[in-house]
């Protein structure tokens, strides 16, 4: 029974070191500017159809792309923000996040839509020749691309800590996350902070977008479910918190993996939608947060 | 000032008196249709306002009530032949009841915890009904949806020959919210909803119960939106569970209150006016083979008034009457030296 | 005043945060119709304190007992609605809605009828000179009035008891002066009791009855304002702290 339960096990755990990296992005975006961002998910689509593109178009594998992804997301999050969401925060009278949800909800839609239009609803993926390579351990079959993916999302997650601890943005981050007004105090230019935090969470979801296109299905309406996985994931790992990210992620993944062995594969976003409830009617505050 | 009253009372008046008209102006069915849809928009949004606007509890998911008010009445109309006026309310307090329930656990958090529960609830309900042929013993038919049976057209069947009673349904109905909203704006309940929109804790601090108060316009919300469900389900003589249960809906019924102005009385109607008919003209422009571009238009248009005019359009047309109230008052004081 | 009644009474209150005392045993005792002033360096868990009192937070050990009822851990609107109002630090006006209607909300808590409350709301906001600006947008005024619409509004809730935390910070030397002058004249007036969290020295002396002093979340003395002043243990506890070398601006 356990054999049959390792290899659920197992794809859970790696998709999960995945959804941690997706998650800790929104994670940033909570913790330094209290703002909601309802295209989390949205975001990812649009890495995943650009890295699609990118290998269908020009032939550029993802693990090449994935930086070209990268970057092209930074972008769209850091002009996002300047543009528009801190207009929002600067002309707003009482900092109660309603507009920026709003204008995020807005942005998902369009960016649901406009896929839908451009790119037509059926499916799309990235197949390589090195899409279905696998190697076997014992009975236990791993697939490359997803073991692949979740090494590159530990190392991207350990580099996202050491700048956040070491470099002088990443500690700009935290200062303005923990006591906004000192660090106002200290000259933090709190719109260039939000700016880069919001850039850095969106290149978070290029570089997790084109890591997971070769084994990932996109389509546009696909966001959403990333969007409400992220959002539990730091319900319970706690905003801000990096291992929380990773670990609630996992646990996220290894329940819906093995969830997905008792029933319908349709019913995991009501298994997901279980476990959100359950995790706001038990732990608001998550495993690792601070209150 | 009396001047400005005036104007505002008659343009009520006139707009009204043409609203009530309508259907004997332009008698050709499709354009009934046509504007009791634009009106059911508005309905829809009404409700919808009452939550989000009035509240700030923003629901991304809302049309979910109309599924299963439109399932209730429909399904009590088949078995039992009970009119649907009675399976409107019905489904209108069976739906009030599921909103208290999942507001119970996820109004205890900050807005977009609630606005992403909403719209997970959907899906799961989408999912529920769409992969059952029967629920509870009853043949809800899946994916296949529900024909609405015919019978003899009468106003208790709310099954007509024509299309204008059907008119006349929805702008009354429309009407009666309006005041609803008009009315709980001026009220202790609308002043506690607009406490809690502004500021929760603060809120809390002044004697308001937050989550009791939440749950409370979260029935109201979610039974007048089971009320749209039904009317629309008699309408089109059919319980489609992609189109009641479908995102789109839900993002639209969200849209035009925002676009038109959160929280105002005439907001979510102004939205509706602008926004439906655009819909149709992204479909004469587009095609229906591409699909979603009037979402595309309204995703754009919705964000950048949640940038520029938050107060949506009805807030664009006050700053323009008291802009030009000033215009006079300093032409006047130039006059008189 | 003999036998002065005890309308707030805090018994061995402690509010622990995962490994941390923000508060730690915390007992004290506030009689009706006086000014208690609570002070101590930064951190101290004087804020902690009140959010326990008002309900927002659980305390982790001990009770809070109001006009002789345990109100531990109570959600803070039924706390709100026994007679016990609070002002935030970080001060949280109804932004969009004006003077009128916020100070309205506060004066909702006692009435069901708008007519009273825009009475009432109008009452209070002539006490707290306010009256002016009652049709303004609140979430356009100065950090000041904002202030001012902060208290205003918690007083339109009729509590017996309003703890005010840092009502005076951000304000100039006169625009203290102003809100200690309308303070004074509100005990006169309602008789109310007062629990003040305060940094700016020379209010809390000129405006409390009695002082605790409060530091690492442990209640380190009590007593007359004079004799605080003078207490061994608090000049250490403030000497440790740079900011409190230039205590009076």
């Amino acid at each position: 029974m356990l054999i049959q339960l390792s290899q659920p096990l197992l794809s859970g755990f790696l998709m999960g070191g995945i959804y941690g990296l997706i998650a800790f992005g929104l994670s940033l975006v909570f913790g330094v500017m209290r703002v909601s961002n309802y295209a989390h998910g949205d975001l990812l689509m649009i890495a995943m159809y650009l890295a699609a593109y990118l290998w269908n178009v020009f032939g550029i594998q993802p693990y090449i792309s994935i930086i070209i992804v990268g970057v092209i997301l930074f972008a769209i999050g850091f002009l996002l923000q300047k543009t528009a969401i801190n207009t929002i925060l600067k002309s707003d009278k009482s900092r109660e996040p309603i507009r920026v949800l709003l204008f995020t909800a807005g942005l998902s839609i369009f960016l649901q839509n406009i896929a839908l239009m451009i790119m037509g609803g059926s499916p799309q993926s990235v197949t390589t020749n090195f899409s279905t390579t696998t190697t076997q351990l014992r009975s236990l079959i791993i697939s490359y691309p997803r073991l692949l993916a979740f090494i590159f999302s530990i190392l991207i997650t350990m580099g996202l800590w050491i700048f956040i601890q070491k470099t002088d943005t990443g500690r700009a981050m935290r200062a303005v996350s923990q006591d906004r007004q000192t660090a106002l105090l200290m000259g933090i230019n709190e719109y260039k902070t939000y700016s880069l935090a919001f850039g850095i969470g969106a290149g978070l979801l290029g570089l997790a977008g084109a890591m997971i296109s070769p084994f990932m299905y996109v389509f546009p309406t696909m966001g959403s479910g990333y969007t409400l996985r992220s959002y539990v994931i730091v319900a319970l790992g706690g905003i801000g918190s990096i291992p929380g990210a990773l670990i609630g992620g996992i646990l996220i993944g290894i329940i819906e993996s093995l969830s997905a062995q008792v029933m319908l594969a349709s019913y995991s976003e009501v298994v997901v939608f279980i476990i959100f409830i359950l995790v706001l009617a038990i732990k608001p505050t998550g495993m690792f947060g601070k209150e | 000032m009396i001047m400005k009253i005036i104007r505002k009372q008659t343009l009520l008046i006139l707009g009204s008196l043409l609203l009530i008209a309508l259907p004997y102006i332009f008698k050709s069915p499709y354009l009934v249709q046509t504007f009791s849809i634009i009106i059911f928009y508005a309905y829809m949004g009404c409700c919808w306002n009452i939550l989000g606007g009035l509240a700030g509890q923003i629901s991304m998911g809302n049309s979910v009530y109309a599924g299963i008010g439109a399932y209730a009445s429909t399904l009590l109309f088949i078995y039992t032949e009970i009119s649907p006026w009675i399976g409107m309310l019905l489904g209108g307090l069976i739906s009030g009841m599921i909103s208290i329930l999942i507001g119970l656990p996820t109004f205890r958090l900050r807005g977009t915890y609630y606005t992403l529960s909403t719209i997970a609830f959907l899906t799961v309900v989408r999912i529920i009904i769409l992969a059952n042929r029967t629920l509870f013993g009853l043949e809800t038919r899946g994916a296949q949806g529900l024909l609405v049976p015919m019978r003899e057209s009468s106003l208790g069947t709310m099954q007509f020959m024509s299309k204008i009673p059907f008119y006349y349904i929805i702008l009354i109905m429309t009407i009666l919210v309006s005041l609803l909203t008009y009315y709980l704006k001026h009220s202790k309940t609308g002043y506690y909803f607009a406490a809690i929109k502004a500021n929760q804790d603060a809120a809390a601090s002044l004697g308001i119960n937050v989550t009791g108060y939440k749950l409370i316009c979260s029935f109201i919300s979610a039974f007048l939106t089971a009320l749209g469900g039904t009317y629309y389900a008699q309408l089109t003589m059919y319980v489609d569970p992609s189109t009641l249960l479908g995102n789109p809906i839900s993002q639209q019924i969200a849209i035009m209150p925002i676009v038109g102005g959160m929280g105002t009385v005439l907001g979510p109607i102004v939205g509706a006016v602008i926004l439906v008919p655009l819909q149709e003209i992204a479909r004469t422009m587009f095609g229906d083979a591409v699909q979603g571009t009037h979402l595309v238009i309204y995703g754009l248009i919705m964000m950048i008034i949640v940038v520029y005019a938050p107060g949506g359009i009805v807030s664009l047309f006050k700053k323009s009457i008291s802009s030009s109230k000033r215009v006079v008052a300093k032409t006047e004081v130039i006059q008189n030296g | 005043m003999a036998n002065p009644k005890v309308v707030l009474k805090l018994r061995g209150v402690t509010k622990n945060f995962g490994g941390v005392s923000a508060v730690n045993n915390v007992s004290l005792e506030l009689f009706e119709g006086e000014v208690f002033g609570l002070i101590g360096p930064n951190g101290a868990g004087k804020t902690t304190l009140f959010n326990v009192i008002a309900g927002f937070y659980k305390p982790t050990q001990g009770k809070v007992i109001f006009n002789g009822r345990d109100i531990s851990g109570k959600p803070p609107y039924k706390i709100c609605k026994l007679g016990l109002g609070r002002t935030f630090q970080i001060v949280k006006p109804f932004g969009d809605l004006t003077v009128l209607e916020n100070v309205m909300i506060g004066a909702l808590n006692r009435t069901q009828n708008m007519k009273v409350a825009r009475e009432k709301a109008n009452e209070i906001l002539d006490i707290t000179r306010l009256a002016d600006k009652r049709d303004k947008v609140a979430g356009c005024l100065n950090i000041v009035d904002r202030k001012q619409i902060e208290i205003a509004r918690a007083l339109a809730t009729k509590p017996d008891v309003l703890l005010l935390d840092e009502v005076m910070a951000g304000l100039n030397p006169s625009e203290s002066a102003e809100v200690v002058e309308m303070i004074q004249h509100l005990r006169k007036v309602t008789g109310i009791s007062l629990l003040l969290i305060e940094h700016v020295m020379s209010v809390v002396m000129k405006l409390s009855d009695r002082v605790c002093v409060l530091d690492h979340g442990e209640l380190i003395a009590q007593g007359k304002p004079t004799e605080i002043a003078q207490d061994e243990r608090v000049i250490k506890s403030y000497l440790g702290d740079r900011y409190y070398a230039n205590t009076d601006k």
